[in-house]
């Protein structure tokens, strides 16, 4: 373990205690009175009788635990309307108004045993068609058009399915559980417990969908809580992973494993408190392999088009007193290229025609305060973003953006599993090359509900 | 301080930031130019000049050989009928009215000439040509490249004057440069584009994006 693995280390266990309750519960709808843990070493049960139990339909001599497969899952409704889009919003969000399903998510779990589970979520997407490319010879959009042969040759379109998480868990302890596969990242307030009915706002705040922090890696997780008393958790989590390289659900272009961690800290009095620190600390590569072909051996070498090391903190704090509900996360991105990483490239209107990328320092962080009355849930909710971070978009990989906005709107809940959410955001990009330098104004309404 | 991986110099050796806060770029540090692999960035050497993306012999000098070092030469040195050349380029290659540079004949490829200069032919056969005067040299608008061979500005990256409309045959292009096509930029510049681009400038023999190398 090299010196920075130490320091990340020393930086999460030195830090305030803080939390996030990472279990993948099914997505509820927010704003449910918290419940204090049982101080205990467990549950009290009170036995059934084998009648009792025959009565419920169970079998005395049957597992302990729940093993029937679980189903369920989430979707959202949506439109936009944005209002005078120009320039890279009027390419990003479109033009004009549109309704569109966002999110279809599906999860599966099942107990395997008393100690061995396993969970996953997928999602359906009409992804790629309509995914899009900025270049200099213009727009180029995906289509996906398709002769069904199963119905007429009619032209069909396909779309696509994003792996979300599938991984098999083992508590060995309820200080300890292990899980093994593709996992969502610990961190922050709403990555891992990501459905829609749960986010208050419309669309995530900026810094969850920046790729500052990976949102999901494949490795290992492992994981768990005490209760300090009646009131109080501390947890933890500890992840090993492939990182956050371009196919890092399958393969790691580079030995550097990436190492992070969560600790938090919960307290379930009057006044309900979550609050974590996270981190990551790895190595992302990009390259391709090159093949030297001879008579008998094929000798296989990495060209490497970019590497970097990357060290992801976060944190976050929860607060919920009554109806009141405030909410803070805080992340940032270090990005320091390896010599051999740091490749001349091509500059798209920057102010040198080559150059090659610098390391940066990307932060973005929000604050979102509501207050959840008793007529319909209905909740009124204002949040206030900002951040200086590095555009995705691959064809202006080095141009850095400072942004700031501010989003305001409902939230309503008819039903536990039903949520309407209508909301105006404004979010302006007051510094950052001219061509993405934009303001973005628009109206948001989303249902989203839990099944 | 704990927590963090990067500090004030955020580029590898022999680079410098470039100023300003659209962008996080990296350039060669003056007198210096990338590595061939794309991959950090070398000074240039004694007697040498970073000019397109090359290190090339300062005036007065010259490598005369292939892999050579730059040396006093009197390659390229101003000739005329009183001033004949030397031994080494004893060829006086004429430039319209003036003077005329030493050379040398009988190349067969860019190789076989001084650094920078190109194989070309005329009346007399193969002969060693010096680059475009101009090329590389810093300008803002077509006025500063005005009376160069290279005598057109290109304003929009690097801002040096270049050999353009080699695509449209305005320009006829140095023998093993590249004739890169820019016509996708044609809504954004409102004119057909196309340059003039020395092997240097060239990624793995491709025009810098978003050119497409043409053959006029």
């Amino acid at each position: 373990m090299n010196k920075r693995t130490l320091c990340l280390l020393a930086w999460l266990w030195c830090a305030p205690l803080f939390a996030q309750d990472a279990q993948e519960a099914k997505p509820e709808i927010p704003e449910q009175t918290e419940l204090p843990p049982d101080p205990a070493s467990g549950p009290t049960v009170e036995a059934l009788s084998d009648t009792e139990l025959e009565a419920l339909g169970l079998d005395a001599a049957g597992p302990r635990v729940d093993t029937s497969l679980h189903f369920w899952g989430f979707a959202d409704f949506n439109s936009s309307q944005t209002f005078r889009p120009k320039g890279a919003v009027a390419v990003a969000q479109g033009r004009h108004q549109s309704f569109y399903v966002g999110n279809l998510n599906l999860y599966f779990s099942k107990n395997l045993s008393e100690s061995f589970r396993t969970m996953a979520e997928v999602r359906l997407t009409y992804l790629p068609n309509g995914n899009f490319t900025v270049t200099p010879d213009g727009y180029l959009q995906t289509d996906t058009s398709a002769f069904d042969y199963a119905n007429g040759q009619v032209v069909t379109r396909w779309g696509g399915i994003i792996m979300q998480r599938i991984y098999l868990e083992w508590t060995l302890h309820r200080f300890l559980s292990v899980r093994g596969g593709q996992y969502l990242s610990p961190f922050g307030v709403w990555n891992v417990d990501h459905g829609t009915p749960v986010i208050i706002p419309a669309q995530r705040p900026l810094a969850l969908i920046s790729n500052l922090y990976p949102e999901r890696q494949t490795g290992l997780e492992f994981f768990g809580r005490w209760n300090v008393n009646n009131e109080q958790t501390l947890g933890y989590h500890l992840t090993l992973s492939n990182g956050n390289g371009p196919i890092s659900e399958y393969k790691d272009l580079d030995r550097n494993k990436a190492v992070g961690g969560r600790l938090y800290w919960e307290y379930f009095g009057k006044t309900y408190v979550r609050s974590g620190v996270s981190g990551i600390y790895g190595r992302d590569t990009v390259s391709t392999p090159a093949a030297t072909i001879s008579t008998s051996t094929i000798d296989l070498k990495d060209e490497i088009n970019a590497q970097a090391d990357s060290l992801a903190l976060a944190a976050d704090l929860l607060v919920k007193r009554g109806g009141l509900h405030l909410q803070t996360e805080w992340m940032s991105l270090q990005k320091r290229y390896t010599t051999e990483g740091r490749k001349v490239h091509a500059v798209l209107g920057g102010p040198v025609a080559q150059a090659a990328s610098a390391d940066v320092f990307s932060w973005a962080g929000y604050v979102l305060g509501g207050y959840r009355t008793s007529w319909y849930g209905l909740m009124p909710f204002a949040t206030f973003q900002a951040g200086n971070l590095s555009l995705a978009n691959a064809s202006l990989p080095d141009a850095r953006l400072g942004l700031a906005g501010f989003t305001t709107g409902l939230n309503v809940s008819p039903i536990d599993s039903v949520v309407f959410k209508i909301e105006y955001a404004y979010i302006r990009v007051f510094r950052g090359p001219s061509i993405v330098k934009y303001t973005l104004n628009a109206l948001l309404f989303q249902a989203a509900w839990s099944f | 301080m704990v927590g963090c991986i990067i500090d004030e110099h955020r580029c590898d050796a022999h680079q410098v930031e470039v100023p300003g806060h659209d962008f996080a770029l990296c350039v060669c540090e003056p007198n210096a130019i990338f590595n061939a692999d794309g991959a950090g960035c070398t000074p240039c050497g004694l007697n040498e000049l970073a000019l397109n993306g090359a290190c090339v012999c300062a005036d007065g000098f010259a490598k005369e050989t292939t892999g050579g070092s730059c040396t006093p030469s009197t390659v390229g040195a101003a000739c005329n009928a009183s001033t004949p050349c030397t031994a080494a380029f004893p060829y006086c290659v004429s430039s319209g009215a003036g003077d005329g540079y030493c050379s040398k004949q009988g190349c067969t490829a860019n190789a076989d000439c001084p650094s920078e200069y190109t194989c070309e032919s005329n009346d007399a056969g193969r002969f060693c040509r010096r680059p475009p005067s101009g090329f590389g040299v810093s300008c803002a608008s077509d006025a500063d490249c005005a009376g160069f061979e290279a005598n057109a500005c290109e304003t929009l990256q690097t801002k040096t004057c270049i050999l353009q409309g080699c695509a449209q045959k305005q320009a006829t292009c140095p023998s093993e440069w590249a004739c890169c096509d820019y016509s996708a930029l044609q809504s954004i510049l409102g004119r057909l584009f196309s340059v003039c681009a020395p092997p240097s400038m060239l990624m793995s023999g491709s025009c810098p994006a978003p050119g497409v190398r043409v053959t006029p």
